[in-house]
């Protein structure tokens, strides 16, 4: 999987969310996520950073999971977005995008430096 | 790779077990690593970093268990301390030839009490610590 062209600080920040909404989108195991986040380009998310991630969100009530046997091997941890987890990925939405338009805004070229 | 991947989770097995992670949650976090690697075939210390590094994300090393290395050699002079001051009272007061550095066989008895009370005290704070950190556990 490519490296992120992201910032790692910028990738970690952004992660809690967009965790939640690969989760929302579909219900997923944590190899699956870290496929889905790479596809749509954050690059390679390692497993020491996603597990403790999905776990604390576990432990938060933002996500449920159940685990489903494979055959012969260890099985899968399946993660879903709970109503908790819902609400909050509401409020990160609508605060991501508040804090991004503030951003373009104060970095966007001033009419003086054009 | 599986020999690898054994050998991962079963250090991070001990280790997560040696930082007071309730076992079902240690259990859990560890075939969830399993499950990683397995499907991924990736390398266990490139997906996770080394055992240390990846427990650390779910619980700090407690002081006790920094200090395990000294605290295992002082409940050892502790508890052989104890054994050899009680088992010379005891012979003292048999034989009283049997002599041990010019102390008395009751100082001897003594002597031996007070090291065995401070070896149940050091293993009953040590269990109450680590019951706690145990009952308290979270990310």
């Amino acid at each position: 999987m490519d490296e992120s062209p992201w910032p790692t600080d910028w990738v970690r920040v952004a992660l809690p969310g967009v965790v939640l909404a690969v989760v929302r989108d579909e219900e997923s195991y944590g190899y699956l996520i870290a496929q889905r986040l790479g596809v749509a380009g954050f690059g390679s998310v390692k497993g020491s950073v996603l597990y403790p991630l999905l776990t604390r969100l576990e432990q938060d009530g933002a996500l449920a999971s159940t685990w489903r046997e494979g055959s012969g091997g260890p099985g899968r941890k399946y993660y879903t977005l709970t109503e908790m987890g819902q609400q909050r990925l509401d409020e990160y939405a609508t605060a991501w995008a508040r804090f991004t338009t503030s951003t373009a805004a104060v970095l966007a070229p001033t009419k003086d430096a054009q | 790779m599986t020999g690898k991947i054994d050998d991962y989770v079963t250090e991070l097995t001990e280790e997560l077990s040696l930082r007071d992670v309730p076992p079902e949650a240690a259990e859990r976090i560890v075939r969830e690593v399993s499950s990683h690697l397995v499907e991924s075939g990736e390398d266990p210390v490139h997906a996770f970093g080394t055992v240390k590094h990846y427990a650390d994300e779910f619980a700090s090393r407690s002081r006790t268990r920094r200090m395990l290395v000294p605290l295992v050699i002082l409940s050892a002079l502790l508890g052989s301390g104890s054994a050899l001051m009680v088992l010379n009272g005891i012979f003292g007061f048999i034989n009283p030839a049997h002599g041990l550095w010019g102390l008395e066989p009751l100082t001897r008895l003594v002597i031996g009490a007070v090291l065995f009370v401070c070896l149940l005290a050091l293993i009953a704070v040590m269990t109450v610590h680590s019951r706690r950190r145990l009952s308290s556990w979270k990310l």
